[in-house]
């Protein structure tokens, strides 16, 4: 039981490769803290430098308020489960999780008696005498888990541990690794580049961009208060729209300019983001949640709303994903690439004044909807995020 | 030209009586199948003729050690035949008894698990110190190491007979160790290294965070992983060894210290007469362990040691 700091780490590789930047995040024992972000934004390199197999090139790693800087691996007390879980082929699963203790000359009994309560917890009380070689992923996994917490170790260490997994088994293993780890009670540091898991499992979620770290925070206020556009975009599923828009004050009312539509800025927006008033005459970043915009078929009573016209439609039953299109400039922010596409994409507008930009809303199945219809966007202003166009900063105080 | 594969190729190595006639026949029906069937005949003859080439030697020295010296003086076509008219295990018993055969093979023994031992120790070391360290110059390193394996044996007898003469070294068995690690680091060091190079790095890591020193993970994990690389490299060192004939025959000098191959050549000399029967019977005699190692190491030599240990 510890608790697991790191203090402005930084890891420079050989190539002058800055992997990580000034990292400083505190664990507090018990919790559950997850390491997201996109590949290659050195979640995992810090993660290793927390378990002793990578150097530390600045900084400071305290586990249970030692330092561990010059601490070979098996001198931290911490337990690591590895993506490809790096289970020992020539072993048994009873050798295998029982390796560590052998390893600090416990007697046999106790050991055994570890092992079993191990293979008890994770349900491979009927396999402790096969090799690895013949288990599914699903059972290897949980073999990979059992290795670790066998240990009682000061720290869990999991890196990317269900990516291997098949959908179905990923869901149900996220729920038994929180369930576990809450049970035992160890710090855990778990890195992930699949935001429902961070957002599912996580205690706190930091958020990890180019080595350096964008948010800590809760998992919820991760989702409604994004520290910046790279976590606004980053988190969340479908991601939030991003238009480019201006600020204007009218008749002692603020708006925000999207394309040729305004959209009246509530005053409880203000008061929660008095900064705002200061950007009048300039353009903002303005970002809404899929869920916070609703779709109607003719125009209410309410000057917020944008015209649209629906791109395509995906039903997942209990909801439909709506893709639209509505003049603006869209703003995508690096780490919001879809899949396959260039993540180190700075931030990107694009449209001008004449193109129109993609957006998505969910919405109730029983909203009759059909492809290429011109339709109306509510956005629910009380919802609206602002940010900084130069800093990618959320506008706040 | 129609597209039928070439007939060599389409066959298929099957035990005969294993592929049910019915089938068989079916198979070589019309045009393409007797021109298939003709392929297989031409094939397993083939087989057949080098089979023969190859084992014939073997076979003429089994038959030769199991004659009589009398019979073998009188030489093929005299009192035997292609065959000798009755078998007799005179020439082992001669080798163990007049000609003290347990002395040399003991000395070979001693000398062949010695430079085994020595070699996969050094080697195992040397090669997961190439294979994981980073080494300035390892790929040079490892280039050179390779060379070094396959200098000529002959060009080593003379400077190496000099050394030893020097230091006192000639006409003693264990110096020949440190001459056969000459050879047989080499190979096994690279074997070994490009073996540790392939196993993945997560398992070493997670045998370091387990609590494992360098030293443990390369004795309890990379090593029992890398059991196949580990048999291969120790079978051809001993054989290696066991099978040397120039070292031994320019740095031994009394009968006491002879190495196995080397007896057998003084064996069969007499003043008018070689007796290779007796030379023969050697012969079958010393190559029974390297066959005993080979059926082991077959069995062990199993791929596919680290499935499971990864996903897929």
């Amino acid at each position: 039981m510890a608790t697991i700091e790191l203090d402005k780490v930084t890891k420079v590789y050989a190539n002058k490769n800055q992997a990580v930047s000034g990292l400083s995040l505190d664990v507090a024992d018990g919790e559950f803290m997850v390491l997201v972000g996109p590949s290659g934004c050195g979640k995992t390199t810090a993660l290793r430098m927390v378990a002793g197999l990578e150097e530390i090139s600045g900084g400071t790693v305290r586990i249970g308020g030692k330092v561990v800087n010059d601490l070979s691996p098996k001198d931290r007390d911490v337990a690591m489960v590895f993506q490809n879980y790096a289970l020992y082929p020539h072993m048994t699963v009873a050798e295998n999780i029982g390796f560590s203790l052998k390893l600090r000359h416990l007697d046999k009994a106790e050991i055994n008696r570890r092992v079993k309560e191990a293979g008890q917890t994770l349900g491979l009380e009927g396999m402790l005498n096969v090799k690895p070689a013949s288990l599914s992923g699903g059972q290897r996994q949980r073999v990979a888990m059992g290795r670790a917490l066998v240990r009682e170790p000061a720290a869990f260490l999991m890196d990317e541990p269900l990516s291997n997994l098949d959908a179905k088994l990923r869901v149900q293993m996220r729920a038994e690794v929180s369930r576990i780890q809450r049970r035992l009670g160890v710090a855990t540091l778990y890195v992930t580049h699949d935001q429902t898991e961070a957002m599912t499992m996580g205690d706190r979620v930091a958020v990890l961009a180019h080595g350096v770290l964008q948010q800590c925070e809760p998992p919820q206020v991760l989702y409604d208060h994004p520290a910046n556009l790279f976590v606004a975009a980053f988190i969340g599923s479908p991601a939030m729209n991003i238009y480019q828009g201006e600020i204007a004050g009218d008749s002692g009312q603020l708006t925000v300019r999207l394309g040729d539509h305004r959209i009246v800025i509530p005053p409880t927006q203000l008061e929660a983001r008095p900064a705002l008033a200061s950007y009048q005459g300039r353009q903002v970043a303005m970002g809404i949640r899929p869920e916070h915009v609703a779709i109607g078929h003719e125009l209410p009573d309410n000057p917020s709303v944008i015209p649209a016209e629906i791109d395509l439609l995906e039903s997942l039953g209990a909801e439909v994903i709506v893709h639209f299109r509505i003049k603006a400039d869209h703003i995508r922010p690096e780490g919001a690439a879809a899949e396959g596409e260039d993540q180190t994409l700075p931030i990107a507008i694009s449209g001008g004044s004449d193109k129109t930009a993609p957006g998505v809303a969910r919405v109730d199945p029983r909203v009759q909807l059909k492809v290429g219809e011109d339709v109306t966007l509510v956005p629910d202003t009380e919802h609206l995020q602002f940010f900084d166009l130069d800093t990618g900063a959320a506008i706040t105080s | 030209m129609d597209s039928v594969p070439a007939p060599t190729t389409s066959v298929t190595p099957v035990t005969p009586g294993a592929v049910p006639v019915a089938v068989a026949v079916g198979r070589w029906r019309g045009p393409r199948g007797r021109r298939r069937f003709a392929g297989q005949v031409f094939f397993y003859l083939g087989v057949l003729i080098v089979l023969l080439i190859a084992l014939f030697p073997f076979f003429w020295i089994l038959r030769t050690s199991l004659e009589s010296n009398a019979e073998f003086v009188q030489g093929v076509g005299g009192a035997n035949g292609f065959l000798p008219s009755h078998l007799t295990f005179s020439s082992y018993i001669d080798d163990f008894t007049q000609l003290h055969f347990l002395t040399p093979l003991l000395n070979s023994a001693i000398v062949a698990l010695g430079t085994t031992a020595v070699t996969i120790v050094v080697a195992s070391l040397a090669g997961y110190a190439l294979a994981r360290l980073p080494i300035r110059g390892g790929g040079a390193t490892l280039t050179f190491i390779l060379l070094a394996g396959f200098f000529p044996v002959l060009a080593m007898v003379g400077p190496l007979f000099l050394l030893y003469r020097d230091l006192g070294l000639l006409d003693n068995i264990y110096p020949l160790i440190i001459t056969y690690l000459v050879y047989t680091l080499p190979l096994s060091t690279w074997l070994l290294r490009n073996f540790f190079a392939q196993i993945p790095k997560e398992l070493e890591e997670a045998a370091l965070v387990d609590g494992a020193t360098r030293l443990q993970t390369l004795r309890k994990v990379v090593i029992p992983v890398s059991v196949p690389a580990v048999f291969t490299a120790g079978i051809l060192s001993f054989i290696l060894a066991w099978n040397d004939f120039a070292f031994a025959l320019s740095f031994l000098d009394s009968p006491s210290k002879f190495t196995a191959p080397l007896a057998i050549v003084v064996f069969g000399q007499s003043q008018y007469q070689t007796f290779f029967n007796r030379i023969d019977a050697a012969v079958v005699v010393i190559t029974i362990p390297i066959a005993i190692l080979v059926l082991i190491a077959q069995r062990r030599i199993v791929s596919g040691l680290t499935a499971g240990s990864l996903k897929g």
